[in-house]
């Protein structure tokens, strides 16, 4: 047992009022408040890195998209020497086009690969008018007019013309504005699910710490001092934790960046956290919201329950 | 000083508690709340320090009628009023010397304002030694005895005290009643809520405030 003058007065011993806070420092339900909120920002944290990888993925993939293009030269009823002629000529156009980097060929095989998948392996592929095609590398500071030289190719060279797969690329801004949505709609979600969660959570705590806000209010504490009590205490637990999940998934993405299996997820990862500056930037703000938003619902469920308690204390019988 | 007219409480839909109780105590004065177990001792004193609202009728206390005192002035009120209760309500995260000063802490002070009065009330009643121990380390005693120095440490206008020797040896509770006679003496009011017949003769000028079923008797000299 301690025993003498507190301290502050020179004596050793417990701190007079530790901390300035008088209710009790850890308890289960808080605990279990600090708990879930770890948990659900740990969630929100994920759910927003694995949104900005998605879209850093999509934007790779569209922007690849967007810098190839296709020439296709349709048989006819010519003759492959006739259509050979034709396809040097489109070859010739397309290298002296300006914002073209590369032009190749694809041979038959290569053609017959292309369609296997649609028409199989059976004899139809040599009896079928097979166009030839051209891939096309567009330079991606300066990339070529692809209408114009569509229109260019059309008069100059029969049966050819030049695709931009804007098909694709529309639908891959559609997948990238699904992604997206689909992304806020998880965050709406955690964030609503958390709100209520941590509003359970902050009242349990806070009906475990009634005899000491009931004490306080018979001693004379005005509601204003429980209330500041209450919510300096949530406070800090709501951003420890908030932190703590945050830094929780910060470091299971970090762990990814360097051992996935995918490389296409390793060079994502790392790209989300330390490669692309506006990308992390972007990533760490929204973290650093995460932690502020849950900091701020802790604070605001802890004082609606504080309110609600103090409003009950003194009850017609 | 308090004033009660026809009081009556009920918790829920139950039976009455308190009913049409009416009584009247001036300041300065000393009475002492007696009454079979259950009988609605503790649930007048929680009328009294403002820890229940009656179901009917009206209470004064220190010249305002608590119905209509808005909720923001009731800490000023409170802090008028001393409580020791029937189960301390120390608070174990607390050190003695924090739960005693407590009234005080919440009013603002600082804790060298306060210190020196806390550790000379500590000393007075026989818990100098244990200014830093928690309220789990003490026995029944000693948590009564920090109760008590923790009601009176913000000097108030009114002491109510609930069963406040029911755990201390005859000794204590004599030294214990000289406390409030002494406080008392020095204008506050002094309401004991008890069923220690001892105490009740110990002070034969205090009134007596009977509660059965319910009703509330007064005896003594100075009945209104």
């Amino acid at each position: 047992m301690n025993a003498g003058k507190p301290s502050g007065w020179g004596r050793a011993g417990p701190p007079v009022f530790a901390g300035r806070n008088i209710l009790p420092r850890a308890h289960a339900p808080l605990r279990t408040f600090m708990v879930a909120m770890t948990v659900m920002c740990f969630l929100a944290a994920m759910a927003a890195g694995g949104m900005f990888m998605t879209w850093q993925a999509i934007d790779n993939w569209k922007a690849g998209v967007v810098s190839e293009a296709t020439a296709q030269i349709l048989p006819l009823d010519d003759s492959p020497e006739e259509v050979r002629k034709r396809v040097d000529e489109v070859v010739r156009l397309l290298r002296g086009t300006e914002g073209i980097r590369s032009v190749r060929v694809l041979s038959m095989d290569e053609n017959r690969d292309l369609l296997k998948p649609w028409l199989g392996r059976a004899g139809l592929l040599d009896d079928l008018p097979i166009p030839r095609l051209v891939a096309i590398t567009l330079d991606r500071k300066k990339p070529a007019n692809i209408e114009a030289l569509d229109g260019l190719i059309r008069v100059k060279v029969r049966g050819a013309r030049v695709d931009a797969h804007g098909h694709w690329v529309l639908q891959l801004s559609d997948m990238a504005r699904t992604a997206g949505w689909l992304g806020v709609a998880i965050l709406a979600g955690i964030a609503i699910a958390a709100a209520i969660l941590v509003a359970w959570a902050a009242r349990a705590a806070l009906e475990s710490n009634r005899e000491t806000i009931e004490v306080l209010h018979l001693v004379g504490a005005r509601d204003r001092f429980i209330a500041r009590q209450v919510e300096k205490r949530f406070l800090r637990a709501g951003f420890v934790s908030a932190l703590a999940g945050v830094v929780v998934a910060f470091l299971i993405f970090a762990l990814l960046a360097f051992i996935a299996p995918s490389e296409g997820i390793r060079e994502g990862a790392w790209n989300m956290l330390f490669g692309d500056r506006q990308l992390a930037l972007r990533t760490y703000a929204t973290w650093a919201i995460v932690v502020i938003v849950a900091t701020m619902i802790s604070l605001a469920s802890a004082r609606t329950a504080v309110i609600r308690i103090l409003q009950n204390m003194f009850r017609q019988g | 000083m308090i004033r009660f007219e026809n009081v009556g409480v009920r918790y829920g839909n139950g039976p009455e508690i308190l009913r049409d109780v009416s009584f009247e105590l001036e300041e300065g004065g000393f009475a002492f709340l007696t009454g079979p177990s259950g009988a609605g001792k503790t649930t007048l004193l929680r009328l009294m320090y403002l820890g229940l609202r009656p179901t009917r009728g009206l209470i004064h206390m220190f010249g305002e009628d608590i119905a209509t005192l808005p909720r923001r002035r009731f800490p000023d009120m409170r802090r008028r009023i001393g409580v020791v209760f029937q189960d301390f309500r120390l608070l174990d995260h607390l050190t003695t010397f924090e739960n005693v000063a407590l009234p005080l802490f919440v009013d603002g002070k600082r804790p060298s304002e306060y210190a020196d009065d806390v550790m000379e009330l500590l000393a007075w009643v026989g818990l100098g030694d244990h200014a830093n121990a928690y309220p789990p380390v003490l026995s029944g005693g000693e948590k009564q005895r920090a109760a008590i120095a923790r009601a009176i440490v913000g000097k108030p206008s009114v002491l109510l005290a609930d069963e406040p020797t029911g755990n201390v040896d005859p000794a204590l509770a004599r030294r214990l009643l000289r406390l409030f006679v002494e406080l008392n003496r020095l204008g506050t009011t002094v309401v004991i809520a008890t069923h220690d017949h001892q105490l009740l003769n110990a002070a034969p000028e205090a009134r007596i405030m009977t509660i059965r079923d319910g009703r509330l008797t007064m005896t003594g000299r100075s009945m209104p």
